[in-house]
């Protein structure tokens, strides 16, 4: 009985050790048509906007997928990918492959961005700020006084790292700073987004009461047009709100959570927009991987402001336009939008 | 077809052995009480330091299969009764796991990729004595535990870094009330060895929503929870111990401890094992 019970017990740990792939499952396949099945699939089931980007998704299949065989080679499956996801002129979407010899990035809607980059923070600082230019919170708030009267802050994200990470905890002891302005610009040009928690954290320092400032409703089943029900992303005051008067800069480039804080900014009275209408990708971003290990990105839920209205793909437009058509380039002592916003602010 | 008879081939050896362990827990309708040591001193203190292999895949996340290593460590305590026990356990443990499509390892990977997983269980259990052999060396319990999991994995694809964007985070929470069953072998006046099999039989089951980007809200709402009942959630959880007295106060332990959990929404199955070679050191007392 002793043996016996010893053996048992012995064989039914070596049964579980050497089942492994019974229990938990084998490698995904690797062919070229598996991993294209693959990436077209999980769109199919997760991605938010095929209504935004007027795509047939299934359409796109039967155009792409006869392209490829199992002998075909790493480089034209994630060429065949790219072409397949350039039908979603989406910012969200990004494209991240290797072959034994080459690494491929590809992003995608930036090709629909009828602008110019019209900002040079260096410029900003030599000319505008001088030696009041200062930053704070490891580098990511930037910030000065243009003349006695106007403070200005330049925010180039909302994202964060370790090295990072905090930063918009010192946003307060910014705005402290410049509590001696009349007035305020809040330059976002080429903000490429970042947290929610960093968004509500800097956008709470412009409130006065707990406001929803817009709703979110996440793709939740297999059906593309199954969504939760909307919900609001919630603004609470710091405690010590900033109202005085307040420009906020906009471009091209703005995007994501820059836009999320766009439309929470507009939503204040002492705010006005200007600059150039954001780039339009507002939704959340998922990042995944691809049995072989490439990795890709898409957009899972629908955003709207407090009255319901979608920016995505479009962008929000300002109130005073100032577009920098693609030919412009910037002069090295001129900066037109953050000129027009001095003049705002002067008035 | 081969590679179908094979894996058939498998099953079929595992549920016999399976079966034959079961047979081999619930056979015996000798009775007997237990009287020795372990009844003078009741309370049992413990802890336990492992190394363990951690196999999950998660295909809401990611296709891939994961595999690491990590350290876990864990502590407890134990009340015998004259013919119960009540024990309580906790232990928690960070792994660093690499894809098994990415060979050799993710170290090689151009994205420089992270992915980690951490896991911690608190498992109270209740055992009532039922049978022993007339010589004593053997001793079969039954009971009902509360075994609770909490499992998250960290996907980080462009970088290792934690703090950074560009990545997801799934997790499982899994309360289950398991039947519990433990045979106890003596070996001798000091060594002892038993087995512990815990199957869940109603759980509370957590995992993120259809897509994983949730808010706090909705992480912690009741509709990440449902209740699933046998078979629904399958797993295991099992442990078998060789016990060495050094003392009658202080007793070492070499243990085996093995979980596994699958359990399937939408579509999407996660399933992790988690095995450990843990060494165990208990300060017995009486009060």
């Amino acid at each position: 009985m002793k043996n016996k019970y010893i053996y048992i017990s012995i064989v039914f740990v070596l049964s579980i050790s050497g089942c492994t792939d019974l229990l938990v499952g084998s490698p995904p396949p690797t062919t070229p048509t598996a991993v294209f099945d693959e990436l077209w699939h999980d769109f199919d089931q997760r991605y938010a906007l095929f209504d935004v980007y007027n795509v047939n998704w299934d359409s796109l299949y039967h155009i792409y997928r006869p392209h490829l065989t199992d002998q075909t080679e790493d480089s034209v499956l994630a060429k065949t990918i790219d072409t397949l996801l350039r039908n979603l002129h989406d910012r969200h979407i990004g494209f991240y492959a290797y072959t034994k010899y080459k690494s491929f990035s590809f992003t995608y809607g930036e090709g629909y961005l009828d602008s110019a980059i019209g900002f040079d923070f260096v410029k900003v600082s030599s000319y505008y700020l001088r030696s009041t230019a200062q930053s704070m919170g490891f580098g990511q708030i930037i910030y000065g006084f243009i003349n006695d009267s106007i403070g200005y802050i330049y925010l180039p994200t909302f994202t964060e790292d370790s090295g990072t990470y905090g930063w918009a905890g010192y946003f307060g002891a910014v705005l402290d700073s410049l509590q001696s302005a009349k007035g305020l610009i809040v330059d976002i040009r080429g903000n490429s987004g970042g947290t929610q928690s960093n968004f509500i954290s800097i956008s709470s320092h412009f409130f006065s009461k707990t406001q929803n400032v817009l709703y979110n409703q996440l793709r939740n089943g297999a059906g593309h047009e199954d969504f939760s029900a909307a919900e609001p992303i919630t603004i609470s005051s710091s405690g010590k709100p900033y109202t005085k008067p307040i420009v906020l800069i906009t471009d091209r480039f703005t995007v994501s959570a820059g836009e999320w804080f766009t439309l929470a900014m507009k939503l204040l009275p002492n705010v006005t927009h200007i600059g150039d209408t954001t780039s339009g990708a507002f939704s959340g971003r998922l990042d995944r991987e691809l049995g072989n290990g490439w990795v890709y990105s898409m957009s899972i839920e629908k955003i709207t402001n407090t009255n319901g209205v979608s920016y995505e793909g479009k962008g929000i437009p300002p109130e005073i336009t100032i577009h920098l058509a693609p030919h412009y380039r910037v002069s090295f002592s001129k900066d037109t939008t953050l000129d027009r916003a001095i003049e705002l602010l002067s008035k | 077809m081969q590679v179908l008879r094979l894996v058939i081939d498998r099953v079929k050896v595992i549920i016999k052995h399976t079966i034959h362990f079961l047979i081999l827990y619930l056979g015996s309708t000798v009775t007997g009480r237990a009287q020795d040591v372990d009844t003078i001193l009741r309370h049992r203190f413990f802890i336990t330091t492992a190394f363990n292999r951690v196999d999950s895949r998660d295909e809401q996340a990611s296709p891939l299969l994961y595999y690491g290593n990590g350290t876990p460590l864990g502590f407890g305590y134990e009340y015998r009764g004259d013919s119960y026990r009540h024990t309580l356990r906790f232990s928690f443990s960070v792994s660093d796991v690499n894809a098994n499509s990415l060979q050799p390892d993710l170290q090689d990977d151009p994205f420089g990729r992270k992915v980690f997983f951490t896991n911690g269980f608190l498992t109270y259990s209740y055992i009532r004595d039922c049978a022993k052999t007339p010589d004593g060396t053997l001793q079969y319990s039954y009971g009902l535990a509360f075994d609770n999991v909490g499992f998250l994995r960290e996907y980080k694809y462009y970088g290792g870094d934690l703090y950074s964007a560009g990545g997801e985070a799934t997790w499982e929470e899994l309360n289950m009330l398991s039947p519990v069953i433990r045979v106890d072998y003596a070996l001798g006046s000091s060594q002892k060895i038993n087995s512990i099999l815990m199957l869940p039989l109603i759980s509370l089951v957590g995992r993120p929503g259809y897509n994983l980007m949730n808010t706090n809200t909705q992480i912690i709402s009741g509709n990440n929870f449902h209740l699933v009942l046998l078979g629904g959630l399958l797993g295991w959880n099992y442990s078998l111990t060789f016990e060495q007295k050094i003392w009658d106060a202080l007793v070492v332990s070499a243990l085996y401890e093995s979980r596994y959990y699958r359990y399937t929404r939408y579509g999407w199955s996660t399933s992790m094992l988690i095995q450990d070679i843990a060494l165990q050191l208990s300060w017995r007392f009486g009060l």
